[in-house]
């Protein structure tokens, strides 16, 4: 008997579908709240190769959702973390983890090693950058999302009963501007939430490599936790998709995905540095992580403003011209910034891009963010 | 299609951040012609609609054109999540 038995009893799965697990691959972009459940179920499934890609680091407060992870892994590197708990549990298993965020450099090359793709990430840039990557390569991706009690998932460029394959851009052709809606780090979430969504992605991927069952091609389920309601939209083809993915590789490698909000000025940290260092009594740097946050930053004066309490305490940016805003990845610094011009019209601004996540390694004269 | 002369009577369900710009899960909305009215209807009863780059089903089904709206319609307002 193999720990695979229980399935391969099952009427339409059997050893074939055993054996098609078994060879196939894929690929979970994103090691947060959807990518750990899918992981542990991929994994217990058999699927014979499993990638996962994330750049991020395990926090204190991922740990309500992000269920491969303890206390003691605080710090360390998702994929490092998932990687060794994976193999701890099933001798022999493929799984290759990636200690990098997914971005237009390495997207092509990473995804077209798989065979299916599952988004489990947590922002819109690389929710856009993954759809287009995986329609240039016709790669079935099967997407999962959640907002606060909701989430949703869909399976896109599969062909429907009609012939048709949709996209995320069949449904948002656009992406929408920074700061519009918030991810799970700033609004709160259910661990469950993603813990079901990432369960029902994985669902979908063992569906669409074993044939069983009708897959969520050409709609999108929705799920409303504190209703217990599921509801299914069907997609329509928009006729604008097409002209919004690139025509090609090349274009895809040059786009920019990064979303940028009209309202605040972005800014990287060279050039960041470069400010501070020209006029370093009127430039402030300003942290605004919650005070419990890691790494701490200790290369350049900073002040500390969580974003909760900013707005009580901007009397502290009055000595300054130019005030530098940083988080974690960019997205809170970004409302900082819009707040901050609101209360207060006469300083400059600048929102720093990707925050300390873009910061992480000792190089040359950046501040360089040590881990605690 | 009389209705549709005068506008139809539907029911518009919220989804994700809508709910909260709305403030209720659904609403019943009389007198409304078609997707491009019920949009401008929106944006001057809740101007925190227009901000978000929002989908429209009309009957469980995503529409990306204009519509006419027919008495009973159900039409769910869906913007973008990306929590993960």
């Amino acid at each position: 008997m193999t720990r695979f038995d229980r399935q391969i009893k099952l009427m339409g799965f059997g050893n074939e579908g055993q054996q098609k697990l078994n060879s196939a691959s894929v690929l979970v972009i994103g090691a947060g709240g959807l990518g750990c459940p899918a992981l542990l179920y991929l994994a217990a499934a058999g699927v014979g190769k499993i990638g996962v890609v994330d750049g991020d680091v395990v926090d204190i407060s991922n740990l309500n959702r992000q269920v491969l992870y303890g206390e003691s892994d605080v710090g360390k590197s998702k994929v490092g973390v998932a990687v060794e708990r994976i193999r701890q549990k099933y001798y022999n298993i493929a799984v290759e983890g990636y200690e990098q965020f997914i971005d237009n450099s390495n997207a092509i090359a990473l995804i077209s090693k798989y065979d299916v793709v599952l988004d489990c990430c947590d922002n819109f840039s690389t929710r856009y950058l993954v759809n287009d990557a995986c329609v240039l390569l016709n790669k079935p991706l099967v997407y999962g999302a959640i907002y606060q009690y909701e989430g949703q998932v869909s399976v896109f460029n599969v062909q429907d009963l009609n012939g048709i394959a949709h996209n995320y851009r069949d449904l948002f052709p656009d992406p929408p501007d920074a700061g519009q809606i918030p991810n799970c780090n700033d609004t709160g979430v259910l661990g469950v939430l993603p813990g079901i969504i990432g369960t029902l992605q994985a669902t979908e991927a063992i569906k669409l490599i074993v044939g069983l069952g009708n897959i969520l091609c050409g709609k999108m389920l929705y799920y409303n936790l504190l209703d217990q309601r599921f509801n299914e939209l069907a997609i329509d083809k928009n006729p604008v998709s097409d002209q919004k993915i690139p025509a090609s590789q090349i274009e895809f490698q040059d786009r920019d995905y990064r979303i940028t909000c009209a309202a605040v000025k972005n800014i990287d940290w060279d050039k960041a540095l470069e400010m501070f260092f020209l006029n370093p009594e009127l430039t402030a740097f300003v942290d605004v992580r919650e005070k419990d946050e890691l790494p701490k930053i200790e290369a350049v004066p900073c002040l500390a403003l969580p974003l909760s309490s900013i707005a009580q305490q901007i009397n502290c940016l009055l000595p300054y011209e130019n005030v530098l805003v940083f988080c974690k990845s960019g997205l809170r610094s970004d409302k900082a910034v819009m707040q901050l011009q609101q209360a207060d019209p006469f300083r400059k601004y600048y929102s720093i891009l990707g925050g300390i996540m873009n910061n992480l390694s000792p190089n040359n004269n950046k501040p360089y963010a040590k881990e605690v | 299609m009389e209705s549709t002369t005068t506008g139809s009577t539907i029911r518009v369900i919220a989804f994700g951040k809508a709910v909260e710009i709305i403030n209720a899960n659904s609403l019943t909305v009389e007198g409304m012609t078609d997707v491009n009215a019920l949009k401008d209807w929106l944006s001057i009863n809740f101007p925190g609609i227009s901000e978000l780059k929002i989908s429209i089903a009309v009957n469980q089904k995503v529409v990306s054109q204009n519509r006419l709206f027919e008495n009973g319609d159900e039409v769910a307002l869906l913007p973008p999540f990306s929590g993960g």
